[in-house]
């Protein structure tokens, strides 16, 4: 973007008028702060406060979001802060659900943290300035956002693994995670300095034209061998530009390559998700909830904004260059170490670790396709002079709708089963082996039947939205002429199979088993039975009415790798346009037979 | 003329999911709050008559509409479910000849079986938890068969695939019968893998996955772009085909994915009726011949559907023959007379797939329902060696059973005999181009498949019912009985399994009798079955002429020859069984059981076929689970001891003891290995030193509904495919000189 001159005295104006394009945002940071101030004043006792007022927060922030949500004005993309942060549908969808997920946990953390006796009110305070850094992550537009989004989440979230200071794993996992969180944010910064070095820039827009330029110029160094062979001579200033370009591409790829890595150690992927077991088993519960639902959504944000709409320019997705076999590797990786582990498990939350480990897999899929399908959209438009609404670029945008679409029920869905592990634990004891869980169903109808929406949700089975996640997802993938891809997802389905095995388990076990002598003691309050049954509902309902959800997912996929500007705007204009035309009526097949005979 | 409300399509399968919302929310209550009896009867009166409006919805619209109106197809939006892009899935229901038949099948037998299931469930202490399931199974099965788009379908697939799991571990305090569901529940969900992965194929061509939209393409015949796109090297049509028809041995139990059936028995037997013989098993079969026109521009497919029928139909029988188990007998018949309708319908017949389907659901569900009075009667022993002389005490339930198996075993003139007479001659008529040779094959083995049906139908018939009764006297004195709520819906189903076969009259047999009855069921499917005789003319030359049994091909004496045959062979092992079984187990019966040695060994074990995909499938899978669980998990925690070493406080003292066990140094050298495999991938490429310049670009086409791939006007392009080091880059037309483009 051009650069506006500086002018002091419209700044103030201008800053608040970005901070009104990110107020949800800007509630859930204030109210981090504003939990911190209140926390400082309550008396003990009064610490349930504490959840109120963040839930009064959160509900600002969601209204607020509602008024960016399904408005036109955004449909372009506004960017705030001089390009540091963008403001488009992708973030207005991440922002109500970020909110959500947050509000989700807020209910049950206080419950859980009194019964586990770590009651501390800082907690609701750190889990808004959490989600504050995740909500930052979907807004990115720059890689230092990106990189102060991932590390404010990443660091509240060690605290908060680590605040069950009478147990010992708890600290132990937070030890764990934050070592290793802040080896993967080191690597991260090695690659932010790599990008610079090759590009010159830190914001998007930038590193993309920068991508291109150098890719342009080591290109050439055919041309140029080929002159000399032919006995022509450069010039010494032709030679010095094709030399540069090679030089920055050696730093480009390494630089690509370590965000990579560290963004797939956020989302832990294989062979880097090694913490994530310990971290989820021993955090406390509801953190842990937040862990698989906030946390891996803000992580699939960070590849969604940086790799498949910033680095999928041709060169940088096919091979021998592209990061996108490493991704489908990693893919292939992670599904099936997550799945064959979470068959031998038998504590629930290493098994819903595992799974959620197994689920990003299936996820990296859908960001290899949607890069694949803008790297040939990026390449006829270069070698075409296309306009950029070929039909790979509309697979794309389908593909990043189907990723949207996916973590966003996966983390509803995860959500529920997480916070209902919680809340059988109101006997300071977490009801964590398998043989607890028996005969749930006779004793608690209501949360079993939560629960079993919820992981036949995780499962894929319809009407669930699960399933309608995966279909769309896994279609992405396979429209991709890859033949690869296309085996990875028939290796994709197959390991939904071994999905349906361990899940089917827990639910076997709390319909099916006889209930043990010795009742499992819940958690106090209403929270958690609240929480189990919106995320059921929701599970259900998303993918029963699939329609508004999907229409949100492609409206703010649509146009994914587009800069922000008028011609953004035009395309989704195009879509709303397009959703208006449509005939709700079905097609009328072309040989339907006339009735009567 | 429509003079039927429209909702009418809806409340068929809304009616049954309300009476399942209602037992499921307040049958508990009921069951608790209200006196026993009562309760019961607030339960099954409100789980029979949803099934019961059902099935007089299903009668009305069909005589209404259908017989009277003279309507052919009626197509109702429900609601307009999923834009995606062009693609739309509309939850849309379709009522045509086919889905007709399947509806009056499913909710008729239903509803006698829910009237049978009061009897046998009287003492069950979940018997409103029964009823729900039963009600929800027959919403998803009819979701299943009313669905216009392949996805509705897919979701009463998947729904009708949770009842029968929810269903066969209904008795669940038994952890073999939990298992034995689980079992049903994992096979099936890899049947639903292949049924998903062949609608990604065909939505990579038809982008679309209404039932229309996919005929409509399938309509260009050998010019249809099912045929001309290729994926994977093979024609589109082969491969969503065989991918769905492994969706079909999954669901419908054939080979390889056969053995769930079996053990499926685990369930209240109202539940293998219903479930398990009648209608869910048979959805396979439905789906083939919904999808007709697409197995018919498959070849390839239809050889393996009509091979896997028939052997599958040989190997289930020949297994049967020796089991002991009267509901595994009977599970094994309808694996084999599952593969009959898999070999009439690779072989193109249709109308005798849907013919022997319906004749199947009206036999099996009374030969099951007959034997769960036998099980009720004695006590809830299913072992026929100490059965016998049953006759005396049931004689209603023995005359149905004997009718039923009449039936099965293919004796004139009872249902059974028509339809398995029309597959095995449309076996041997309808001559596929490339191999006749299947054709003998499907007939064969359908003909040796026939004889040993007859022999282990009658062989169960006369150990369970005639000779004198080998159990304890104190069962024979005191249970066995039958009770009019279990016997008249078996009176009912014998009666259909009596005439139902008149629906499928033989013209052959009308040229030798005069009675020249017309061929109802054909006549009937005939809107639906023409499709693919239209559609797929270059390859199946009998389809080409349009229907069965007027098309020239066998003349009036081959047909009455392969009745004469058929039945030949049906009567004579009919009357082996008798010799050897008539009076309990014979000694010539121990005789030839010496004589077979191993043979009778093989199929007493079912051929050792659970213990070989037990060691060639679940041991493989399970080593290596528990080698991913050593890798990551236990390693892990062995080597921290978490809680194991109690005592030590402080965070401090854990902060040094998580340095010094090495932990996260294993940790972070995964977390070094995955950058390394990152950056591996790529720099590990041997072509990245050779710097072609990038005249190549992808160029990804997407066949449209005519066929055609786009092409770059006039330009030559090449289309580079890509994976790590694998690099195949097709040229679609001479290099263009000095072509350089590359990247912005």
């Amino acid at each position: 973007m051009t650069h506006a001159p500086f002018v002091a005295d419209t700044m103030a104006s201008a800053t608040l008028q970005d901070l009104g394009h990110l107020a949800p945002m800007a509630i859930v940071g204030l109210w981090g702060l504003l939990l911190m101030a209140t926390d400082a004043f309550a008396a003990v006792g009064f610490r349930h406060f504490q959840r109120r007022i963040a839930l009064f927060g959160l509900a600002l922030a969601f209204v607020a979001g509602l008024t960016i949500y399904g408005n036109a004005d955004y449909d372009g993309g506004v960017e705030v802060f001089r390009g540091f942060l963008v403001v488009d549908p992708f973030s207005a969808i991440l922002d109500l659900v970020l909110v959500g997920l947050c509000a989700g946990t807020v209910l049950v953390a206080g419950d859980y943290a009194r019964t586990h006796r770590f009651e501390y009110g800082e907690q609701e305070s750190l889990l808004c300035i959490a989600t504050f850094g995740a909500m930052m992550v979907g807004h990115a537009h720059d890689l230092l956002a990106l990189f102060l989004g991932i590390e404010t989440m990443s660091i509240s979230v060690y605290v908060l693994v680590g605040a069950r200071w009478n147990a010992k794993p708890s600290a132990e996992a937070a030890l764990k995670y934050f070592l290793m969180g802040a080896f993967a944010s080191a690597i991260l910064l090695m690659g932010i300095a790599l990008l610079y070095g090759a590009t010159g820039a830190t914001a998007f827009e930038g590193i993309r034209g920068g991508v291109a330029e150098a890719f342009t110029r080591w290109l050439r160094i055919n041309d140029l061998a080929r002159a000399l062979d032919q006995g022509h001579t450069a010039s010494p200033a032709a030679s010095d530009l094709v030399i540069q370009g090679v030089a920055k591409a050696a730093l480009l790829i390494p630089g690509v390559l370590l965000v990579l890595g560290a963004l797939l150690f956020k989302v832990s992927a294989v062979p880097m998700h090694m913490w994530t077991p310990d971290a989820y088993e021993g955090a406390p519960t509801p953190v842990t909830a937040f862990m698989a639902s906030v946390v891996k959504v803000a992580g699939v944000a960070a590849l969604l904004r940086l790799f498949v709409a910033t680095f999928s320019t041709h060169r940088l997705v096919t091979a021998p260059y592209g990061w996108t076999t490493a991704v489908a590797l990693v893919a292939f990786l992670t599904m099936t170490v997550g799945n064959l582990a979470a068959v031998r498990q038998s504590n629930v939350k290493r098994l819903l670790a595992y799974s959620s480990i197994a689920h990003v897999g299936y996820l990296l899929l859908g960001v290899v396709a949607a890069a694949n399908f803008y790297g040939e959209a990026f390449a006829s438009d270069a070698t075409l002079g296309g306009d950029g609404l070929s039909w790979s670029r509309d697979a794309g945008d389908t593909a990043v709708a189907s990723v949207l679409l996916y973590i966003v029920v996966y983390a509803v869905a995860s959500l529920g089963a997480f916070v209902t592990v919680a809340w059988l634990s109101g006997n300071k004891h977490e009801a964590l082996e398998a043989y607890q869980w028996s005969g749930l169903a006779r004793r608690h109808p209501g949360m079993a039947l939560g629960m079993t929406v919820c992981l036949l949700s995780l499962m894929g089975l319809p009407p669930m939205a699960g399933f309608f996640g995966k279909l769309f997802l896994f279609r992405a993938v396979f429209e991709n002429s890859n033949p690869w891809l296309q085996f990875l997802v028939v290796w994709a389905l197959l390991n939904a199979v071994v999905g349906a095995y361990y899940y089917l388990r827990l639910v076997v076990a709390m319909y099916f088993h006889t209930p043990p002598k010795t009742a499992p003691v819940v958690l106090p309050g209403k929270g958690a039975p609240a929480v189990v049954a919106v995320t059921a509902g929701l599970s259900v309902a998303l993918g029963v009415l699939m329609q508004p959800t999907l229409d949100r997912a492609d409206l703010a996929a649509r146009a994914f790798n587009y800069p922000p500007g008028p011609s953004k705007a035009r395309r989704v204009d195009g879509l709303r346009a397009a959703w208006e035309a449509r005939d709700p009526t079905p097609p009328v097949a072309a040989e339907e037979p006339s009735p009567g005979t | 003329m429509n003079a039927v409300p429209t909702q009418d399509l809806l409340w068929i399968i809304l009616a049954p999911l309300c009476g399942a919302i209602f037992n499921l929310v307040f049958g508990r209550l009921a069951m608790r709050k209200l006196p026993d009896r009562t309760a019961r009867e607030v339960v099954h009166l409100v789980a029979i008559s949803a099934v019961a409006i059902a099935c007089f919805l299903s009668f009305s619209v069909w005589w209404d509409v259908m017989v009277e109106g003279g309507v052919r197809r009626l197509v109702q939006t429900v609601y307009p479910w999923i834009f995606s892009g062009e693609t739309m899935i509309g939850f849309d229901l379709l009522l045509d000849p086919l889905s007709a038949v399947m509806i009056l099948v499913v909710t008729g037998v239903g509803l006698l079986i829910h009237i049978f299931s009061v009897g046998y469930m009287a003492h069950d202490p979940d018997y409103h938890r029964y009823f729900a399931y039963l009600n929800l199974f027959m919403a998803s099965m009819l979701i299943l068969v009313l669905g216009k788009s392949l996805l509705v379908t897919f979701v009463g697939w998947e729904g009708v695939g949770l009842c029968s799991y929810l269903l066969i571990g209904f008795w669940f305090s038994d952890e073999a019968k939990a298992s034995a569901g689980r079992k049903a529940f994992v096979m099936n969900r890899i049947g639903d893998f292949g049924f998903i992965l062949g609608l990604f194929a065909l939505y990579t061509v038809v982008h679309s996955l209404d039932v229309d939209a996919i005929a409509a393409v399938a309509a260009r015949g050998a010019q249809s772009p099912l045929v001309t796109t290729a994926l994977w090297g093979v024609p589109v049509a082969t491969v969503a085909t065989l991918l769905l028809f492994l969706g079909c041995t999954g669901k419908s139990a054939q080979i390889p994915l056969y053995t769930w059936l079996p053990d499926a028995m685990a369930g209240p037997t109202p539940v293998s009726a219903l479930i398990h013989a009648a209608t869910m098993v048979t959805a396979g079969v439905y789906l083939i011949v919904r999808l007709n026109f697409v197995f018919a521009l498959a070849p390839l497919t239809m050889a393996i559907v009509a091979v896997v029928g028939g052997v599958t139909a040989l190997f289930a029988a020949t297994i049967g023959i020796t089991q002991f188990d009267i509901k595994k007998v009977l599970a094994y018949s309808t694996v084999s007379q599952l593969g009959y309708m898999f070999l009439a319908a690779g072989m193109g017949a249709w109308v005798a797939a849907i013919f022997h389907l319906m004749t199947h659901a009206f036999f099996k569900a009374c030969l099951f329902l007959g034997s769960g009075s036998v099980i009720e009667a004695c006590h809830h022993n299913q072992d026929i060696r100490t059965m016998g002389g049953l006759r005396k005490k049931m004689p209603i339930t023995a005359g149905t059973f004997f009718i039923s198996c009449l039936a099965i075993a293919g004796i004139f003139p009872f249902a059974g005999f028509f339809s398995k007479d029309e597959i095995l001659v449309g076996a041997y008529t309808y001559a596929s181009e490339w191999s006749p040779l299947i054709n003998y094959l499907g007939w064969g083995l359908g003909t040796v498949a026939a004889a040993c049906t007859a022999f282990y139908m009658f062989r169960l018939y006369y150990l369970t019912f005639e000779g004198s009764f080998r159990g304890d006297e104190h069962t024979w004195t005191h249970h066995v009985a039958e009770y009019p709520i279990m016997w008249v819906p078996l009176v009912i189903l014998a009666f259909l399994a009596t005439v139902a076969g008149f629906l499928g009259w033989p013209h052959a047999l009308g040229e030798v009798t005069g009675l020249h009855l017309p061929h109802v069921l054909e006549r009937w499917l005939e809107p639906v079955t023409a499709t693919s005789a239209r559609f797929a003319g270059p390859y199946y030359v009998g389809l080409r002429d349009g229907g069965f049994a007027h098309d020239g091909h066998v003349t009036v004496g081959a047909e009455m020859g392969f009745m004469g045959v058929s039945l030949g062979v049906a009567v004579v092992f009919w009357l082996w069984a008798r010799r050897l079984y008539g009076d309990g187990f014979s000694k010539e019966a121990e005789a030839w059981k010496a004589r077979l040695g191993k043979l009778y060994e093989a199929s007493l074990h079912k051929y050792w076929v659970d213990e070989l995909y037990d060691a060639v499938v679940v041991r493989p899978f399970k080593f290596l689970a528990k080698l991913c669980y050593r890798f990551f998990d236990a390693l892990v925690v062995d080597g921290v001891g978490v809680g194991g070493t109690a005592g030590l406080v402080g965070w401090l003292g854990d902060v040094v003891r998580v340095f010094h066990n090495g932990n996260v140094r294993r940790y972070l050298l995964a977390l070094l290995v995955g950058v390394g495999l990152v950056l591996a991938t790529v720099y590990g490429n041997p072509t990245v030193s050779s710097l072609e310049p990038s005249a190549v670009h992808r160029v990804q086409s997407r066949p449209d509904l005519g066929g055609l791939r786009t092409t770059l006007g006039a330009e030559p392009y090449r289309i580079e495919i890509g994976f790590g080091s694998w690099k195949k880059v097709i040229d679609l037309g001479p290099a263009a000189p000095g072509a350089a483009g590359g990247e912005r």
